[in-house]
């Protein structure tokens, strides 16, 4: 009888510990699929809606409503989330801006290695637009303008 | 308190110069492209190489300066073949080199020499990082030396355009008309026009979604004629060429296709008509490994019954870094009795490149 009762606790401690371990791992998930869209302070938007980003980062939108010019940058984000916000890959975005910018069309967007060299760059420049980790929208905060959160 | 204004002289000089070159960087982007070749024919007989040659194909940088927020300046210089003038070996090109003047991002102004905006490759012909396969399209970009008496549209132009983009809700068009000087043959076009008549080019690109874009591109000249001791006839020849042409990727796997219909009027008649048709299927693996398969068609003259040529090329392109390259093609190249390239003999090649794109 004893060993039945230590035998349920042990299957009710597995379970809590498991359920604990899916909702760590589930709302990581949910965290890596989240990013924030950060523009410099002198930028004219407060916030800005899912085809402006895209045409800025296709290059079609070059300029601010002030005629500052639009910086677009991005990290070598880990997960898919970006790209499927885009509705692209990598690989395709990387394929589009080598055409661009070698038949003269423009430059791409700057790549950042960090999340804090993103930070830094929309901050510095005028007329920046960064796409940042939402677990690093802290680093952002009174340095840059949030102007969307997404998933 | 000398060392002093020393060290303080040289903190400002530092600051000063770290700020300069922040400045600089943001302003001036530099990148480039090379490419590295080497083709084989099977057979002796064919207009391919038979020796097996490796070819130092070329080097180009591309340079894009922020002059102001409206104003910029891109350029793409080349060094093709081993450039060696001393050898006269190679070629040194400005292959396009403009200022661009944006008033809004629907209306940009460029002066200067330019490509002429065709089609799918013309703007990115020496690209070598930008498309699949070993070399462009032959039927639809040179043709001349698939069979053709010349050109769809030449190359590059110099003159002044129109462009732009906007969005009409979710789908987004590119416009670019291009008026310049056209093509002549005794005098060079990027300097001066031998005759009156510009030349007008123009496409229109629509993009209904991210993978999707589907264009029209259209060139009209009217070239000089001239007579034996190279002189001006007063008479002109007129030129016009019509493509059609759409990209569509859709996650790993990506199609193109291309139809030009070009016609060649002298002014003592006899129209010439010639149409060039290019598709090519890829399919992307591991996102590194990219099978293709491409088909060209040519009819250089739709009065003459044996004159078409086709190639079929199948090919590897493997990125085997970012941006880095190594692309290995078959082609099978066939033609018929009265094509004026190949005669009607058929050959196979083997072709491969390595390319890097920064």
């Amino acid at each position: 009888m004893e060993k039945m009762k230590t035998k349920r606790l042990d299957i009710k401690i597995s379970t809590l510990v498991l359920l604990l371990i899916f909702t760590l791992i589930g709302s990581k998930a949910l965290a890596q699929d989240q990013f924030v869209i950060i523009a410099n302070a002198d930028v004219p938007v407060e916030s800005i809606d899912k085809s402006t980003i895209k045409r800025i980062y296709n290059g079609f939108t070059t300029q601010w409503k002030n005629s500052t010019k639009v910086k677009p940058c991005y990290m070598q984000i880990q997960n898919d989330a970006f790209w499927k916000y885009m509705g692209t890959t990598k690989t395709n975005f990387n394929k589009f801006w080598t055409k661009r910018v070698f038949s003269g069309n423009g430059v791409s967007p700057v790549e950042h290695g960090s999340s804090a060299a993103l930070v830094k760059y929309v901050s510095e420049i005028s007329g920046a637009i960064g796409i940042l980790r939402i677990e690093d929208q802290k680093l952002a905060e009174g340095n840059c303008k949030i102007l969307q959160k997404t998933n | 308190m000398k060392s002093k204004v020393t060290l303080i002289a040289a903190l400002v000089f530092l600051m000063f110069s770290e700020a300069m070159s922040q400045q600089l960087k943001e302003r001036v982007r530099i990148n480039g492209y090379s490419s590295f070749e080497y083709e084989n024919m099977f057979s002796d007989e064919g207009e391919g190489d038979p020796n097996g040659s490796f070819d130092a194909d070329l080097i180009d940088l591309v340079i894009n300066i922020d002059v102001t927020s409206k104003l910029r300046f891109s350029t793409d210089l080349t060094w093709e073949h081993g450039a060696a003038s001393e050898d006269d070996r190679g070629n040194v090109a400005v292959e396009y080199a403009f200022p661009e003047y944006t008033v809004k991002d629907w209306l940009k102004f460029r002066v200067g020499k330019m490509f002429v905006p065709f089609g799918i490759y013309n703007e990115i012909h020496t690209a070598k990082p930008a498309f699949l396969a070993v070399k462009e399209p032959l039927s639809t970009n040179k043709p001349q030396k698939f069979g053709a008496d010349a050109r769809f549209y030449p190359r590059w132009a110099t003159g002044v355009s129109i462009l732009g983009n906007f969005a009409i809700k979710s789908v987004d068009f590119e416009y670019h008309v291009q008026l310049s000087n056209g093509e002549q043959e005794n005098t060079n076009p990027f300097e001066e026009d031998d005759n009156e008549e510009k030349a007008v080019a123009a496409r229109l690109l629509v993009m209904p979604s991210q993978g999707l874009k589907v264009g029209v591109s259209t060139y009209s000249d009217k070239i000089t004629e001239l007579d034996g001791s190279g002189d001006d006839t007063g008479n002109r020849t007129k030129l016009f060429s019509i493509s059609t042409h759409a990209e569509y990727t859709y996650k790993n796997a990506g199609i193109e296709l291309e139809f030009i219909t070009g016609k060649t009027s002298p002014s003592a008649g006899g129209d010439l008509k010639k149409s060039a048709f290019e598709g090519m299927l890829y399919y992307t693996f591991i996102d590194r490994i990219t099978p293709y398969f491409r088909y060209e068609f040519l009819d250089p003259n739709k009065d003459v019954d044996d004159d078409q040529a086709n190639m079929i090329s199948l090919g590897v392109n493997s990125r085997v870094d970012d941006n880095f390259f190594v692309k290995l093609q078959y082609n099978n190249i066939s033609s018929k009795d009265q094509n004026a390239e190949f005669s009607g003999t058929d050959y196979s090649e083997f072709q491969a490149a390595v390319v890097l794109g920064f």
